[in-house]
This record gives structure tokens, sequence and C-alpha cells, in this order.
């Protein structure tokens, strides 16, 4: 069989020509184009962090959309109620994020498996109740943001790109480091893992930290460019629907998976808005389909056949 | 002074008791040899040592520090480990990352990379498939992965699990010259296995167990298979 690490020489290089390319379009793509690509910049923030998660570390979260709804509302409160600076409130959800994760995990990650996924989606559901019951934050009628700040698409497209690639960054940077390869081992053996002499708990709370900072500063982001938050919205199981198809079809465990996954992703639900009623059945059966014909997603499924990667994320020591 | 003392062991599953009161000692620089059947309590002991199960009463020594019932990674620190019964691998990694991990707790690459040196030195095999996802070996390479994965540890006492299950003789065979290289090296081994003659030829000191209990200790070279044989299906005056 292939050698699973070889390395492909063009990989830092179309990495490159990639982002130069995103720096440049605005200079002549049309609004519409680059709404769509800040989309995907967000979407794929969330996925990679998402897989991160469930794809690298072994932990299958269903609530890390709670993450997003503290980003969105940090941003709200802070800008519309204290006037802060948009940007610093979407700084701020991100650690408000971080400290509401500190504040659950000691509970969460007693649990590990299916038992994890369902206590933290409940974390989630508790928060969306709470939200939709607190009179600081208008009850469940949501707050308008848009009104407090004036930015141009290309400025939105910016943040957005900066977002996805610091997170690209920061999980390539975590892979490839002792720490990364620790979380891989708890994955797949957290017995083996321990008497290696990994600090388990430890180690998981890290990863889910730095989740935890990323969902509240994609949270932040999206909901800088929706303009409008509600509770229903910003703590929806959709938003782990839409990680879990990303990641799934773009091929968990891999780097590159996220990024096409949300690419696929956003393309796809833009499409089927044209199709009401039916968009969601089609997009299950499009994840059926790829799980039939390529069960470790796209970029999993090339690389398995070709050794083909853009972004290792090991160290290349061979 | 041993470098593992174990006193008066007790470990128990819910109601279950699986370790009545037992004790032995490793001493430094020797192969000790676990023996019984299954179901005897082998795995539970191992598995208590290095802080897997917690123990119900009794102490464990380890280099004169008390070590029961502390966590899994901080006994690793201290220098034990485990490789466990079956051949745990790191299925979805590669057999290089895997050895990588052994080398978790050493904090310079440049020592973890002449680890990894060594250990395909050790297991030349390991080398040829370094680049291969571990699901991918075979049973006695697995084992070996397992083994070496453990030497990247450096550990001052490592802990083999049955290393010998369901492998081929040849291999078999392979294995354990494998073991006493790496004791050569400084390591104190403590192994595992249901083949009476075979621990025996293999370790300088044996206890049998049976039920949870030491039946039977004495130097490997001094002992006499037949009455092994005997304790180790609680025959004739073994039984309880």
């Amino acid at each position: 069989m292939k050698q699973l690490t070889k390395k492909s020489p063009y990989g830092i290089m179309i990495a490159i020509a990639i982002l130069v390319v995103l720096c440049v379009i605005p200079a002549f793509g049309s609004t519409y184009a680059l709404s769509i690509l800040t989309l995907i910049f967000i979407y794929m923030t969330m996925g990679q962090m998402w897989n991160l998660m469930g794809g690298y570390a072994g932990l299958l979260s269903l609530g890390m959309q709670a993450f997003i709804g503290i980003g969105g509302y940090c941003l709200a409160v802070f800008s519309v109620n204290y006037g802060v600076n948009i940007y610093l409130a979407i700084l701020m959800g991100a650690v408000f994020s971080v400290l509401f994760g500190l504040a659950v995990s000691p509970a969460l990650f007693k649990m590990t498996g299916v038992y994890f996924a369902i206590g933290s989606w409940v974390v989630a559901e508790a928060l969306l109740i709470a939200f939709s019951n607190w009179k600081f934050v208008r009850y469940a009628q949501g707050i308008g943001i848009s009104t407090v700040y004036q930015l141009s698409g290309t400025q939105v497209y910016y943040t957005a790109l900066a977002l996805g690639v610091v997170a690209v960054l920061v999980v390539l940077c975590l892979m490839r480091s002792k720490t990364g390869l620790a979380l891989m081992a708890i994955r797949d053996n957290t017995g083996a893992a321990e008497v290696m002499g990994v600090p388990i708990y430890k180690t998981k709370i890290k990863c889910y930290m730095i989740a935890c900072f990323f969902m509240g500063l994609a949270g932040g982001v999206m909901y800088m460019v929706q303009g409008y938050i509600v509770p229903s919205a910003g703590f929806s199981i959709q938003w782990t629907v839409a990680m879990t198809f990303m990641v799934i079809i773009g091929g968990s465990g891999t780097m590159e998976g996220p990024i096409i996954g949300a690419v696929l992703y956003v393309l796809l639900t833009q499409y089927l808005y044209n199709f009401p009623g039916w968009s969601m059945i089609l997009l299950g059966a499009i994840a059926v389909v790829v799980i039939l014909i390529a069960p470790r997603g796209v970029m999993g499924t090339l690389h398995e056949k070709t050794g083909f990667e853009i972004l290792s994320s090991r160290r290349n020591l061979y | 002074m041993s470098m593992l003392e174990v006193r008066d062991l007790m470990v128990s599953y819910g109601d279950f008791q699986a370790i009545h009161g037992l004790s032995l000692d490793v001493e430094e620089g020797s192969i000790v040899a676990l023996i019984g059947a299954n179901g005897a309590g082998k795995s539970t002991i191992m598995q208590t040592i290095c802080g897997i199960n917690k123990p119900k009463s009794g102490s464990i020594r380890f280099l004169s520090k008390d070590i029961g019932g502390m966590k899994t990674s901080r006994i690793a620190a201290a220098g034990l480990t485990l490789s466990p019964e079956g051949s745990h691998c790191f299925e979805k990694m590669t057999v290089q990352d895997n050895l990588l991990m052994g080398a978790y707790l050493c904090k310079s690459g440049q020592e973890r990379m002449a680890r990894l040196t060594r250990i395909y030195k050790l297991f030349p095999v390991l080398e040829e498939k370094k680049g291969q996802l571990s699901t991918f070996l075979s049973g006695g390479q697995r084992q070996m992965l397992a083994i070496g994965r453990g030497i990247m540890m450096q550990p001052k006492l490592m802990l083999c699990d049955e290393i010998s299950l369901g492998l081929a003789p040849v291999i078999i065979k392979d294995i354990y010259a494998k073991l006493h290289e790496i004791a050569a090296q400084g390591v104190t081994l403590m192994i595992v296995e249901q083949d009476v003659g075979r621990s025996l030829r293999h370790s300088d000191y044996a206890y049998v167990v049976l039920e949870g209990r030491i039946v039977m200790q004495g130097k490997s070279s001094e002992l006499d298979p037949d009455e092994v044989n005997d304790a180790y299906f609680g025959i004739n005056k073994y039984a309880h």
C-alpha cells in the first residue's frame, strides 16, 4: 500500500497562491461573490474547530453552537448596549466563550463518547432557554446589531478571511506539536495514551479551550454579517449539523477537509435555496451518497488513493 | 530495597474481589514473570500497579515512592509504563507517530529522534513501515510497536502484558530475544505469560498467581516446571 506520508512539494506554494488570490479578490469581485466567500471563511473556521475536536481529538460534540450564540450575543450586547468597538466586542465574545467553556468542562469531561455528545448538546439547549427568558438580552425578540456600525462588504470580507486563515494556522500548528500527537493518541486509545504519560483531562481541556475561543470569534463575525441575533438562531443545533456535514463531506481528520467541506456546504445551501422545503432533504441525501461512495470524505479518500495533501498536519520527518 | 514493592494489595471490581492481599517484589535489573491461567488476576495486578485500576487497600511503592492510587500519567512520569495486553496501538496514526507518542514526556526533540533511531535499530521492520497506519500491521509487528513505544519512554520498569498472545511461535521467539536486548540496556521488566516453560526460561524470578493470590514463587532456574504447573491449575496442595 501507499505510504501515507508522501508530501506534496507544491503544498505550501498552492496554499500561498490561494491566499494571494483571496487577498486581491475584493479589487474586482462582485458583492455577491464577496458575501459568499465571507460565509465560506466563517463556516470554514467552525468546521476546522469541529474537526479539531471530533476529527483529531475524538471529542464528538453536539453543542459547539453554544459558543456561536455566546459570541453573537457578546457582540450584540457590548456593541449595542455599551458602545464597545465592534472588533473588541467580537474578541470579548471569544473570551466569554472560553470562560463559559472552562466553567462547564469539569462536568462535561467526566463524560466520554455519546454521553459527552449529548451532555454538550444539553448545555447548548440550556443556554437557548436561558437567553430566551433573559430580560437583559430582550428575551426571544433578539437584538439588532447592524444599527451601530458601518462596515463595507470588503471590510467584513477581510475580517472573515483573517479569522479563517488564523484558525487554519492554529489547528495546523497545534496538530504538528506534541499536544496534537497526544490528542490523536487519546482519540485512538485513551488508556494507552495515559500509560505514555499524557495527562488526559488537561490535554482535552486545552483542545476544547482553543475550539471555544475560535467558535466564539466565528459566532461574533457571523453575526456581524447577519446583523441580528435571536436565541433560537444563535444557539440552534443547525450550526452543529452544518459543521458535521462540512467535516464529514470534506474528510474528518484532515486539514483540508473542513475547507473543502465549507466551500461545498455554502455553495450547496445557496443553490438549494431555490428548492424551498426540499433543501434539507437534498442536503441530507447528498451527505448519505458521499458517505457511501467516499466514507473518508473528499480529502480523506483523495489522500488515501494518491497521497495528495496540501497542508500536512504531520511534520515531515521521513 | 526492591525497585517495586507491592504489599497486601486488594483490588475489587464492584462487589467482585479480584486480588486478595497480594505481595510481590521486583528487583532492579531483573526480569520477573507473572504466571497464571486466564482470570487469575495477572492483568489486574499490572493495571493496578500502573494506576489504571485503583487499589482497595495495600501499598504499592516504586523507587521508594508510594504510587498506589496515583494518576496513571504521573506514574508514567516516574518511569513506569505498561505495554498493554492485545498490543493496543494508536490505530489511525502512523507507526512513527505511535513511537513518537512513547516519547511524549521527553522534552528535547533531538533526544526523541535519537531514541527513534535506536528503536528502528532494534526493530528494523518498524522502520520499513514507519509511514503506514498502525492498523495495517500484522499481529507480531503490532506487538513490536507496542514494546517499541514503551521503550521510547525510556522507562525504568516496563510491565508487558501477554506479549505472546495469538502470535506464531517463530515471532514469539524473536520478541523474547528482543526483550533480553531491552533488559540488557537497563530496563527492568515484568512480564505476564501463560506458557509456564517459556516464562521460566526467560525470567530471573517468577510468581505463580491463582485466583488473585500468589501461590508459588522463586528463582526461575530453581522452580520445578511440574510443580509450577500444579500451582498454575490449582491442583493438589495448591487448591484453595
